[in-house]
């Protein structure tokens, strides 16, 4: 049986050895994908992971978002790549990975799939960061707003004018690669 | 009045199909029919992407971290023996080379004392130390202080290398978590790293925040510093 993210950090708390690395593996790829929007630095996005999964670790008796382990998470790798950013600030950023999207794994229509996530993805490392984590957050993970409102640490308001900024850049963005998306919705 | 398009003939169906990421403020029934469609394209598409998975050289590093992790201490430790000891991981390359030469920083610090045995005697808790910034790999490390007659200097905050990455024998995050909580600093965020040579030892100087505006924490850790072994060689509060 599939044990909750309160479940597996009471666990944890316990001295359940496994539960930690099960919650962390849970949302591995959902940092991994937020750390790289903020940060578009392979190197620096991966060690902010590393560093959430430490800090999380050690911070979890401390946890104080009962409704939302996953946000609580999201709230620390921001933190961290905050500060990363102070660090790396000058330093020239490498584009987005392509081994990253070359290893995604084998979609149902192979070339299909494959392209509309490559597009999508690329479009939305070209929006600036907090528009894109919205849009991560909202609409590719489904989170309420109310739960984006309390990772980010905005209103709710904020991530509706974030998002709709967000989607209205996206679309620019990602109609420019997709013109038989830009014909089929200009006929409509 | 704007004729409304025949798929979204009231507010209510463009909420619809914007669902809820849309400013309350806004009028929606000004939107040109096509940027709704097109928007609302998206926004299926979106929920129907999956997230990329991380690499798979990155999943390795964070499992060698997971099974690395400590047992887990509820509240921050106050000295080594809260650390079981643990396998350590070596470090994934070698220390960066940093160039621009030896830069010394001449220090009277007054070390806090009771912090960590097996550091500086509590008999030096005003002393002048010297720390020499070293600018290759860690080991062997020849000590090379400034001559004593240099006279010593007040450290502050800006002699630190706050923003600095030469982490040397801890650049492996794992590892340098490892440590921090063997030297009672557990999930500390560091601001800066330089492999220095403290008192004639060799060592790396971790910048951590104190949660006091202006001040900082100088902690100096030997370079075999993990979970399980190390020493603290200072740990020092700067500025004001």
């Amino acid at each position: 049986m599939t044990r909750s993210d309160a479940e597996l950090l009471r666990a944890h708390l316990a001295g359940d050895r496994a539960a930690y690395p099960e919650l962390f593996r849970r949302y591995q790829s959902f940092l991994w994908t937020i750390a790289y929007n903020e940060l578009r630095n392979r190197e620096d996005a991966a060690e902010a992971v590393q560093d959430t999964l430490m800090r999380a670790y050690q911070a979890a008796d401390r946890c104080t978002s009962d409704g939302s382990i996953r946000g609580w998470l999201v709230k620390i790798l921001l933190n961290i790549c905050r500060d990363q950013f102070r660090r790396s600030r000058g330093r020239p950023s490498e584009a987005w990975p392509g081994e990253a999207l070359d290893e995604v794994p084998m979609p149902r229509n192979p070339i299909a799939d494959h392209e509309m996530r490559m597009d999508i993805l690329a479009a939305l490392a070209q929006l600036p960061p907090q528009l894109g984590q919205v849009l991560l957050m909202v609409d590719l993970a489904g989170w309420p707003l109310s739960e984006v409102a309390e990772a980010l640490g905005v209103a709710v308001g904020t991530v509706k004018s974030r998002g709709w900024r967000a989607r209205k850049g996206l679309f620019e963005v990602y109609r420019a690669t997709q013109p038989a998306l830009q014909v089929a919705t200009e006929d409509r | 009045m704007k004729e409304m398009d025949p798929l979204y003939p009231d507010t209510a169906s463009i909420t619809s199909a914007l669902g809820e990421l849309v400013p309350d403020d806004l009028d929606l029934a000004g939107l040109p029919p096509e940027l709704i469609a097109s928007l609302a394209a998206n926004r299926v598409e979106l929920g129907n992407t999956e997230l990329p998975p991380p690499p798979a050289d990155l999943v390795e590093r964070w499992e060698a971290a997971l099974a690395e992790l400590p047992p887990l201490v509820p509240s921050a430790p106050t000295g080594a023996s809260h650390a079981a000891p643990v396998a350590e991981q070596a470090g994934p390359t070698a220390p960066e080379r940093r160039p621009g030469g030896r830069r010394a920083v001449v220090t009277q610090i007054r070390r806090r004392a009771g912090r960590w045995a097996g550091g500086l005697a509590a008999a030096a808790a005003v002393a002048a130390l010297v720390v020499v910034a070293l600018p290759g790999p860690a080991d062997p490390l020849p000590a090379d202080p400034l001559p004593a007659d240099t006279g010593p200097l007040a450290l502050t905050t800006k002699d630190l290398p706050v923003g600095g990455q030469d982490y040397g024998p801890l650049r492996d995050p794992a590892r340098r978590a490892a440590c921090l909580a063997h030297a009672g600093a557990p999930g500390a965020t560091v601001l800066g790293a330089r492999q220095v040579d403290w008192a004639g030892r060799p060592g790396v100087l971790l910048v951590l925040p104190t949660g006091e505006p202006g001040r900082l924490r100088a902690l100096v850790v030997s370079p075999d510093c993990a979970a399980d072994r190390g020493e603290v060689l200072a740990d020092i509060p700067v500025g004001r």
